[in-house]
């Protein structure tokens, strides 16, 4: 069995491996990051992912970023079955209605997600300053 | 990810939404999955966007593709635990009721089970807030 670890809990893009590694059966360790607390921005978690952002994964000493380079590579490797049909245009048509809904849907949905984010109560946690 | 919070800004996203979830919807019409008769990542990817749909509630209850969403539960990783659960609560089939709507559809309020969503979606929030 592979050692995997995801970085991030089943909110957002962090839902993706989630799903995946539910769909393929591989236990895996979960870390949740405070962003509040600036977890993310830890030297710890940039040297994993130096976008700071969620999801990560680190399987058997590889590191992976972005959600669907991360089911991608999961469904590659242990069971080819998720990833289609085995066709050149199989996979090219995957990857159509992937970006489609990432460049199109996703960050439109996240727009109107902040207005409420922001109405919510700031935290009151110390957040480490951004070096310049 | 996404712009931050204007009228202007979500002006133009619910816009871009109108215009583009019609164009997916057509892409799921008579298939059971993205790409036809099987589950694949395209699945995964593309549907777990709809996570975002009920934090900025938008509502997608009026649920049309019953066969797709009965579909997506018999995957085996969506009989497991707590994956399975959000699943059913997501309710993230039956988008063209809602978008035949357009504007007004966008803005209606989020069903029951989107707010079981907002409570498991808070991890974004300090992110958002940071931007």
């Amino acid at each position: 069995m592979p050692s995997i670890t995801i970085y991030g809990g089943r909110s957002g893009s962090s839902f993706r491996p989630h799903w995946m590694l539910a769909e393929l059966g591989l236990p895996y360790e979960t870390k949740t990051l405070d962003f509040a607390a600036g977890e993310n921005r830890s030297p710890e978690y940039l040297a994993i992912n130096p976008a700071g952002q969620i999801p990560a994964m680190v399987y058997d000493g590889l590191v992976l970023t972005e959600s669907a380079a991360i089911v991608q590579y999961l469904a590659e490797k242990h069971d080819p079955k998720f990833f289609g049909p085995s066709s050149i245009e199989a996979h090219a048509e995957s990857l159509r209605w992937q970006l489609f809904i990432l460049l199109n849907i996703d960050k439109n949905f996240v727009t109107l997600c902040y207005k409420k984010w922001a109405a919510r109560p700031r935290p009151r946690t110390k957040r480490p300053r951004r070096r310049r | 990810m996404g712009r931050p919070a204007s009228a202007e800004n979500e002006a133009a996203a619910t816009e871009a939404l109108n215009r583009h979830l019609p164009i997916f919807e057509a892409q799921l019409a008579g298939k059971d999955y993205v790409l036809g008769a099987d589950f694949t990542v395209a699945d995964i990817v593309t549907r777990s966007t709809f996570n975002y749909a009920e934090l900025a509630e938008v509502d997608l209850s009026a649920t049309v593709h019953h066969g797709l969403d009965e579909a997506l539960r018999g995957t085996p990783g969506l009989r497991q635990g707590e994956t399975g659960l959000i699943m059913d609560a997501l309710k993230i089939t039956g988008l063209r009721k809602t978008y035949e709507g357009g504007v007004e559809a966008l803005k209606a309020p989020a069903s029951r089970s989107a707010r079981v969503i907002s409570s498991r979606c808070s991890a974004p929030t300090a992110r958002a807030r940071r931007r």
